[in-house]
């Protein structure tokens, strides 16, 4: 896949990910591969850099399987932010579909 | 790479992040390389490789921070100009402290050189003056009347300047200098003659041995001999080495003083006589050289070519040989002077038993040849002497040869040859065998004694 969609559309998937509910992260890099291919060198720096940002919160849970794990918490900045990337994306989206769209009619 | 080294190299990189921050980030990369490890079921060095590159990754997590991602680089950079300045300013300031110190140095020298030129030249002027009078005097002394008012009054002054030790020192000190820079000139000059009589002696024994050379080849040419090229070089070397010889003896200083010997109209005329001489000189040295050459290679060289040749005959030499029942003889190789001759074992039945004869194809010369007859036991000499065991006798027959005068024979021949083949121009390389065959005859019923020897 182009790798400037990946880009563009990562702080989108990862926002909705934990939007829907808290993640550490090896569930969250899992779960952003159901959708993209990436990294964990990706990952984990987009994370971070998100957090400084406040649109995270972390905090350390026990876990029974075993070492205590960092979980990642959206926070309001963070739900402000994936709304309006959401809304963002949808309408890039739409243009896109529809140039592709009166394209077609006259492609030779 | 292992997780100890990914590690290792991220805090190095990210050491600008504070402490529990770091291990912070460590440890939950840590959990997430022991899951994939578990789940994914891959190995330590696979998990984290999906890391990808580590200076992307530590640029990434520092741009998180806002932090500038070159910041050491720029560090690094700056301290270098620093370093740079400093190097410069340091450079400087040595250029300027060195210019310093010379300036001083050359002042000090300056000053130093003006004060004793100041000594010097009052020394001087006292040396002078002291030389003045004294040349005065000897004027008084020579020429004008002593009577004078004038020469008196300067004679009364001198007195009186006399009695200063000072005056009398440095009349003193001037008369020991000219004394000794008159020494010295005087030694310098008679080294200088020897010198040049030297040479003048040395130029004239050359002359003398190639005017020697000269007179032989003036022989030898006359004998028909191709000789011109070095008659002309001896020639030639005569004169200009006459000519050489005779120009160094003008080198020769005389006394200053003496009337000169030439007047400079015969002395210009010797010169050129001197330089035309040794022109012709070089001229004909050249000229013999050439001719000399040409000479030379028009000589032919005919190869090796034997002496004496023609004069072939053969003589017999007896060897005795005291035989008992077991035994071997053995035959000696015989070097003719050129090469060792082998000697072939001929059965003939005219030969009585108990001799070996040897039939000798060879040079009519001088040399006389003889038989001897050694005989020893034939020993195992590996063995050490006590176990030695007696297999039989051993007949060692030797060529002997009696040179007698046939050397000096030999020589007076060749040089004939030599000097006729001279003439015609022809070089060879001479070389007489001495032996040219050896037949060795004895009886057919003496076999048993020949078998088995090398």
């Amino acid at each position: 896949m182009n790798a400037q969609f990946k880009k563009g559309v990562l702080e989108l998937i990862v926002l909705v990910s934990v939007g829907k509910r808290d993640m550490y992260g090896y569930e969250l890099v899992e779960e952003v591969s159901k959708v993209v291919d990436v990294k964990e060198g990706t990952i984990y720096p987009l994370l971070k850099r998100m957090t400084n940002e406040h649109y995270f919160e972390t905090y350390l849970k026990e876990s029974t399987e075993g070492p205590t794990r960092k979980y990642y918490h959206i926070t309001a900045m963070g739900i402000l932010q994936r709304n309006r990337l959401v809304d963002e994306w949808k309408d890039f989206q739409n243009r896109v579909c529809e140039f592709l769209e009166n394209d077609k009619g006259e492609e030779k | 790479m292992k997780k100890d080294e990914f590690f290792q190299i991220l805090r190095k990189k990210l050491a600008i992040i504070e402490e529990n921050e770091l291990n912070d980030i460590l440890s939950e990369y840590e959990q997430h390389i022991a899951m994939k490890m578990e789940n994914g079921k891959i190995t330590e060095e696979e998990a984290i490789k999906d890391f990808g590159n580590i200076e992307e990754l530590v640029a990434e997590i520092l741009e998180s921070y806002h932090v500038k991602v070159n910041y050491n680089a720029q560090l690094k950079e700056e301290k270098q100009a620093q370093f740079k300045e400093s190097a410069k300013e340091l450079g400087e300031n040595t250029k300027h402290f060195c210019g310093k110190v010379v300036q001083k140095t050359k002042e000090v020298l300056k000053n130093g050189w003006n004060s004793a030129k100041v000594c010097f030249e009052k020394i001087w002027n006292q040396i002078k003056k002291v030389v003045k009078v004294e040349r005065e005097e000897q004027m008084l002394l020579l020429g004008t009347d002593k009577r004078l008012p004038e020469n008196i009054q300067m004679m009364q002054e001198k007195q009186r300047r006399g009695s200063r030790w000072f005056q009398k020192l440095t009349s003193w000190v001037w008369k020991v200098i000219r004394g000794c820079f008159r020494l010295g000139m005087w030694a310098i000059k008679i080294a200088w003659n020897l010198f040049i009589a030297g040479i003048v002696f040395l130029v004239g024994i050359f002359t003398c041995i190639m005017l020697y050379i000269f007179g032989a080849s003036l022989v030898f040419l006359v004998m028909d001999y191709p000789l011109w090229g070095v008659l002309l070089v001896s020639l030639g070397t005569v004169i200009f080495s006459a000519a050489v010889a005779i120009a160094l003896t003008f080198f020769i200083k005389r006394r200053k003083g003496k009337k000169a010997i030439f007047s400079d109209k015969t002395k210009t005329i010797i010169k050129i006589g001197i330089v035309s001489f040794a022109g012709i000189g070089i001229l004909l040295t050249g000229i013999g050289t050439g001719i000399g050459v040409m000479e030379f290679s028009t000589f032919v060289y005919g190869g090796e070519q034997p002496i004496f040749e023609e004069e072939k005959t053969t003589s017999k030499v007896i060897a005795e040989i005291p035989l008992e029942n077991t035994g071997k003889i053995e035959l000696e190789e015989v070097y003719n002077g050129h090469e060792f001759v082998k000697a072939e074992v001929t059965f003939d039945a005219s030969v009585p038993m108990g001799q070996v004869w040897y039939e000798i194809e060879r040079n009519q010369n001088e040399i006389e040849y003889f038989a001897v007859v050694e005989n020893y036991y034939e020993h195992d000499y590996d063995q050490p002497e006590e176990e030695q065991q007696y297999k039989g006798e051993i007949y060692h027959v030797r060529l002997g040869q009696n040179y007698g005068d046939s050397n000096l024979k030999l020589m007076m021949q060749l040089k004939d040859k030599f000097m006729k083949d001279l003439k015609e121009r022809k070089l060879y390389s001479y070389y007489s065998d001495d032996i040219k065959s050896i037949k060795v005859l004895a009886n057919p019923q003496m076999k048993q004694y020949f078998e088995g020897i090398k």
